[in-house]
C-alpha cells in the first residue's frame, strides 16, 4: 500500500497501524452513529508531521478523521463519516509546554489528558477550570475545542473560556496561530516581555478561534492551546443544599454567581449525585437515589493567599442571608453525602470505571444550553418523553450547569443503559431522536450537535449551514477532514 | 443631597452602556431586549441613564452651560430606575439618585420645562397634579358610606392619590378599594376633598420642596386620625411615602401599604374570600414605583475610599438598592388567589420591567413619548396570549389605556383590584 509507506516515511513505521483490531476500535465509539472501518490509524508526534500528513490527504484526496482522547468515547464525534478513510490520532502529542503562573496560563498539546495535566499546574499553584468528572483519558484540548462546560461558572467570562489561543493546521495544510499567540512578535518575544498568549481574540479583526472551536477537526487540526487556569485556594467551604423545588436551588445558584461569592456551583438530581458518589453497586446507588432530595446544588467558597479566613466568613455570611431569603438550608452533609467529599471527587477527572459507565454498562447524553425560565419546562418535556418510552424516570441523570456567569444554563440529561439489552438500547436511541427534536421545538439551544443532532439543528437553519458550508470551503478545499461534517 | 453629593459616582461611569438593557441574564429575546424606555426611543447616548450623568458631571464642573436642548435630554425620561437597576446588577454607583438631583438642579437655577410649570402651579394652588379643582377630590367617594378621618378615627386609611382622585374613569378602583376593605370588616377612613397629594411626582420632576410640605401635611393628618395603617392603591404615592418620605426624614408612623400587600393579607387571612370565577388569562405588569423603585430606602453616611489605588470601599460599608425587594409577589399571589385566573408572565418583570410611560413628568410635557412607552408594553403583554394586562397602579393603567385608544389596540387592561372585586362577586 503506496499510502501507508507515505505515511511511515512521515510518523515512523510504529506511528502507522491497519491492524484489523486497531482498525475496528477505531471504527465505532458508544454512541449509536453507525461505525465505519478506518483504513489506518496514523499517530504524529509533532506539529511539522500533522502538516504533512494533511498535504498528504490532499494530494491523495483521503479523509482524515481527528481524534485526540483515548477511550471509551461517547459521541460519535471520532467515528469516520467516510469509508477509506485515515484516523489522525493525535493522542501521542503529550507535550505540557508551558505553565505560567503569572498569567495563570498552560500550553499543552492534543493528547495531555486531565489525569496528566492536573498534578503539572498544581505544582505551579494552579488548578484547572474542571468540566464535570471528565474520563481519565479525556483530552484537555479537545474538552476545551468542545466547549465542555466548565463547574465553576465565576471564572467562566466568555463562552470559548477557558480555551484561549490555538495553533492549527488548516485543512489546506497552512499553519496558524489565532489570538495573541499570532503576533507581532515570535512566542518567544511575547514571553520575554510578560506576554503570555492569554487573548483569545484576533489577529487583527478575525477572531478565528471562534470557527476553529466547536468545528472538531472540520476546518483543521489544533496542535496545541494555551488554557486558562486559575489560583489554587489555601481554603475551601463546600456545601450542599437539597430541595424538591429545582427554582428555589436555581435562584440561590444566580445569587451565588452574581455576588461571585462562590468558585465550583452546579446542580445535579438524586440519581446524578448517588451515580457519582455510590461505590458499592447497587445497593448503595439506590440507597442514596432514594434518600437524596430531588435537586441538590454543590457549591464551594474559598479563600485564596490574601486573608483566607476573613474572605470566606464573609462570603459565607452573605451566603447564608440569600439562603435564609429563598428558604433553603446550605449543610456539610445532606443525606449522608459529605460536602467536602464530593468537593475532591469533582476536583479530578473521575476515577475508573467512568462514572456513567457504573451504573449500567453505558450512557447517552443530550444536552443543551436554555435559559434560567425555561429549565423547569424543558426538563418536563424530556420527563413525558421519558415515560412515554417507558424510560425509568427514576434513573434518568440531570446536571445543570450555569455557565458564563449565569447568563445561560447547561442542561444535560444522561439516559444509563445495558449496551447488552437490545430494547433498552432501542428505547433509548429513538427517545434520545425524539427528544432532541421536542426540545429544540421547545427553545433549546443546541451548541453542540453531535451525530445525529446536528442535521436536525441544520435543518432548522439553512441560512447558517450555507454559511458554514463556504467557511469549510475556505479553509478545507478539498473536503478531507472529517467530510460531511460542519462541527463535531 | 445635591448634585455635588454624586460627583464621584457620576465620573464612576465608564460608558459601558450596560444602563440601556436589562442584564444579560435576564434578556430572553432580541425583540424585548431593552430596559430604558429613553434610549430606546431617542437612540442617542446622551439620553440613558449613563448619558445624563454625564451631562450632570459636566454641568457640575463647569464644563457645560445650559441650552434648551440639555433640558428637553434631562426630561424626556421616565425616571423609571431600570438604569439604575441594571447598572447596579454588578456595579456599586448610583445612576438614579444623581438624576433626581440633576432635575433638582435645574428647577433651582430656573431652567423649568414650560409643559411643568402650571402643572405645579395648579399642585401648588389646588393640590394635586391633575390642575383640577381641590374642592372636586372627594367627589369620587359620593355614595360610599365610608368614614372621613377630618371628622373621626379610623384604623386605616385609604390615601385615593390624584390620580384615582380626579380621573372618573378609574374610579371605580378607588370605589371598589374602599367596598373590598369593608367587605373584609377594615375599619377604613378616607381624607375627602382635605386629601393632598404625595409630592412624589413633583419631586421626580425635580421640585423637592414640594415633597417636604406635602410629606409633613399628610403625617400630620394621619397623626391627627390616630391610623395605625395607611393603604393606597397609587403606586406613586406607595413609593413617595414609603421611600421618599422616609429618604427626606419624614418616615411616617402608620404602617404604609400598597392595597396589594393588604389584599394578599385578608386573603390569606380568610377575611376576604375569593369564590367567584374569573375566566381570564392575564399578565401582570410592574408598576416601576411598586416594584424597583419601592424597596425599602437604606440611609448611609460614611466616605468612599480608595484602597490599593483602584478598589472603590465605603465606611461604613454601603448597602446600595438593587430592586431585589420591591412588591413583586403580593399583587401576583393575589392574582393567583383568583379562582379561574390564569397568570402568564411577560419577559421584562420585576426589577427588570419595562415602564408604562406615565412618570417623572413625561405624560404631563411628552404624551407622545408616553404613548410609544405603553405600546411597547402593550406589545410585549400580547405575545404572552393574554386578553388582559392587569396592573397595580391608576398612572399605569390610565397611560395604558391612553395608548389602546389612540392605537385601536385590542387587549383589556385592569387594576388588580377591579378583578378582586369580580372574584368577590362584585363586593
Amino acid at each position: 500500500m503506496a499510502e501507508k509507506e507515505d505515511l511511515v516515511e512521515i510518523v515512523g513505521s510504529e506511528g502507522v497501524s491497519d491492524a484489523p483490531e486497531i482498525l475496528a476500535e477505531y471504527s465505532k465509539d458508544k454512541s449509536f452513529v453507525p461505525p465505519i472501518e478506518p483504513r489506518c490509524v496514523v499517530k504524529p508526534k509533532t506539529t511539522e508531521e500533522v502538516q504533512r500528513i494533511i498535504k498528504w490527504a490532499n494530494d491523495t484526496l483521503t479523509p482524515l478523521i481527528p481524534v485526540s482522547s483515548g477511550s471509551p468515547r461517547f459521541r460519535g464525534d471520532t467515528v469516520p463519516t467516510a469509508g477509506g478513510a485515515a484516523v489522525l490520532d493525535l493522542s501521542g502529542m503529550k507535550k505540557i509546554l508551558w505553565i505560567d503562573r503569572r498569567n495563570r496560563v498552560a500550553m499543552i498539546e492534543p493528547g495531555v489528558t486531565f489525569g496528566e495535566l492536573r498534578p503539572e499546574v498544581e505544582k505551579e499553584g494552579l488548578r484547572l477550570l474542571m468540566p464535570l468528572l471528565p474520563r481519565r483519558s479525556k483530552s484537555v484540548l479537545a474538552s476545551a475545542l468542545e466547549r465542555e462546560p466548565i463547574i465553576m461558572p465565576r471564572y467562566h467570562w466568555d463562552i470559548g473560556d477557558p480555551m484561549l489561543c490555538t495553533e492549527v493546521v488548516f485543512g489546506t495544510g497552512d499553519l496558524f496561530r489565532t489570538g495573541a499567540a499570532a503576533g507581532p512578535g515570535t512566542l518567544e518575544e511575547q514571553r520575554k516581555s510578560g506576554q503570555a498568549q492569554k487573548n483569545p481574540a484576533g489577529p487583527s479583526q478575525a477572531s478565528l478561534h471562534r470557527v476553529i472551536q466547536g468545528s472538531q477537526g472540520t476546518m483543521g487540526c489544533v496542535t496545541w492551546i494555551t488554557l486558562k487556569t486559575q489560583l489554587l485556594p489555601k481554603l475551601q467551604k463546600p456545601f450542599l443544599v437539597g430541595s424538591h423545588r429545582l427554582d428555589s436551588l436555581t435562584e440561590l445558584s444566580h445569587w451565588l454567581i452574581r455576588l461571585r461569592i462562590a468558585d465550583e456551583c452546579l446542580m445535579l438530581n438524586n440519581s446524578n449525585l448517588a451515580a457519582i458518589m455510590a461505590k458499592k453497586w447497587p445497593e448503595e446507588y439506590r440507597r442514596l437515589r432514594d434518600n437524596l432530595p430531588s435537586w441538590i446544588l454543590f457549591f464551594c467558597q474559598a479563600g485564596y493567599e490574601y486573608f483566607p479566613e476573613e474572605r470566606l466568613a464573609y462570603e459565607e455570611e452573605y451566603m447564608s442571608d440569600i439562603a435564609q431569603r429563598i428558604g433553603v438550608s446550605p449543610v456539610e452533609v445532606l443525606s449522608g453525602v459529605s460536602a467536602y467529599e464530593l468537593l475532591a471527587i469533582l476536583q479530578a477527572p473521575s476515577e475508573e470505571p467512568y462514572w456513567k459507565l457504573r451504573h449500567k454498562g453505558s450512557c447517552h447524553d443530550i444536552f443543551f444550553l436554555t435559559g434560567r425560565d425555561r429549565l423547569p419546562e424543558l426538563i418536563e418535556v424530556m420527563h413525558n418523553l421519558a415515560s412515554r418510552y417507558s424510560y425509568p424516570v427514576a434513573d434518568m441523570g440531570i446536571y445543570i450547569q450555569p455557565v458564563v456567569q449565569g447568563t445561560s444554563w447547561h442542561c444535560e440529561f444522561n439516559l444509563f443503559f445495558d449496551p447488552d439489552d437490545l430494547k433498552e438500547v432501542e428505547t433509548v436511541r429513538t427517545l434520545s431522536v425524539d427528544a432532541v427534536n421536542a426540545l429544540m421545538t421547545e427553545g433549546a439551544f443546541f451548541s453542540r450537535p453531535y451525530g445525529p443532532w446536528a442535521d436536525i439543528a441544520y435543518r432548522r437553519d439553512g441560512e447558517t449551514t450555507a454559511a458554514l458550508r463556504k467557511v469549510k470551503g475556505i479553509f478545507d478545499p478539498n473536503n478531507i477532514m472529517n467530510p460531511g461534517k460542519l462541527c463535531f | 443631597m445635591a448634585l455635588e453629593d454624586f460627583e464621584r459616582s457620576m465620573a464612576r461611569c465608564v460608558r459601558c452602556s450596560l444602563c440601556k438593557f436589562p442584564p444579560l441574564e435576564q434578556v430572553k429575546s432580541w425583540r424585548f431586549a431593552n430596559v430604558c424606555p429613553s434610549i430606546t426611543r431617542y437612540n442617542f447616548h446622551a439620553y440613558s441613564g449613563g448619558g445624563r450623568l454625564l451631562i450632570g458631571l459636566a454641568l457640575l464642573q463647569g464644563r457645560l452651560d445650559y441650552t434648551d436642548e440639555m433640558t428637553e435630554i434631562i426630561y424626556r425620561c421616565q425616571m423609571c430606575g431600570a438604569c439604575d437597576i441594571s447598572c447596579k446588577y454588578n456595579r456599586d454607583m448610583e445612576v438614579l439618585e444623581p438624576q433626581y438631583e440633576l432635575r433638582a438642579r435645574l428647577v433651582n437655577d430656573g431652567q423649568l420645562l414650560p409643559a411643568h410649570m402650571p402643572v405645579i402651579e395648579s399642585l401648588r394652588k389646588e393640590d394635586n397634579m391633575l390642575q383640577r379643582l381641590k374642592v372636586d377630590r372627594g367627589k369620587w367617594a359620593e355614595g360610599l358610606d365610608v368614614k372621613d378621618i377630618t371628622k373621626e378615627t379610623a384604623e386605616v386609611v385609604f390615601h385615593a392619590g390624584c390620580r384615582l382622585s380626579f380621573d372618573e374613569d378609574l374610579w371605580k378602583v378607588a370605589r371598589g378599594t374602599v367596598s373590598l376593605l369593608k367587605k373584609a370588616g377594615v375599619d377604613v377612613g378616607i381624607v375627602g376633598s382635605e386629601e393632598a397629594c404625595c409630592g412624589g411626582r413633583a419631586y421626580e420632576m425635580g421640585y423637592q420642596g414640594e415633597l417636604i410640605k406635602y410629606a409633613e401635611h399628610n403625617i400630620d393628618t394621619w397623626r391627627a386620625a390616630g391610623a395605625r395603617i395607611v393603604i393606597t392603591s397609587c403606586s406613586d404615592c406607595y413609593a413617595a411615602f414609603k421611600i421618599l418620605y422616609d429618604k427626606i426624614g419624614l418616615k411616617p408612623n402608620p404602617q404604609v401599604l400598597h392595597i396589594t400587600e393588604y389584599l394578599e393579607r385578608l386573603i390569606a387571612e380568610g377575611k376576604l374570600r375569593l369564590t367567584k370565577e374569573v375566566p381570564m388569562t392575564v399578565t401582570y405588569h410592574d408598576p416601576c414605583h411598586l416594584g424597583r423603585k419601592a424597596e425599602p430606602y437604606i440611609h448611609w453616611q460614611g466616605v468612599e475610599k480608595k484602597a490599593y489605588g483602584q478598589l472603590i470601599l465605603h465606611d461604613p460599608i454601603k448597602e446600595f438598592r438593587r430592586g431585589t425587594f420591591g412588591v413583586y409577589e403580593p399583587p401576583r399571589n393575589v392574582l393567583k388567589s383568583i379562582p379561574g385566573l390564569r397568570l402568564v408572565e411577560m419577559e421584562r418583570i420585576k426589577e427588570y420591567a419595562w415602564c408604562c410611560g406615565a412618570g417623572g413628568g413625561v405624560k404631563e410635557a411628552y404624551p407622545d413619548f408616553a404613548t410609544w412607552t405603553a405600546l411597547e408594553r402593550i406589545a410585549e403583554a400580547k405575545t404572552t396570549g393574554a386578553s388582559a394586562l392587569v396592573t397595580a397602579c391608576p398612572w399605569c393603567e390610565k397611560n395604558f389605556n391612553d395608548a389602546i385608544s389612540e392605537s385601536g389596540d385590542r387587549i383589556e387592561v385592569y387594576d388588580v383590584v377591579e378583578l378582586v372585586q369580580q372574584a368577590c362577586g362584585g363586593a
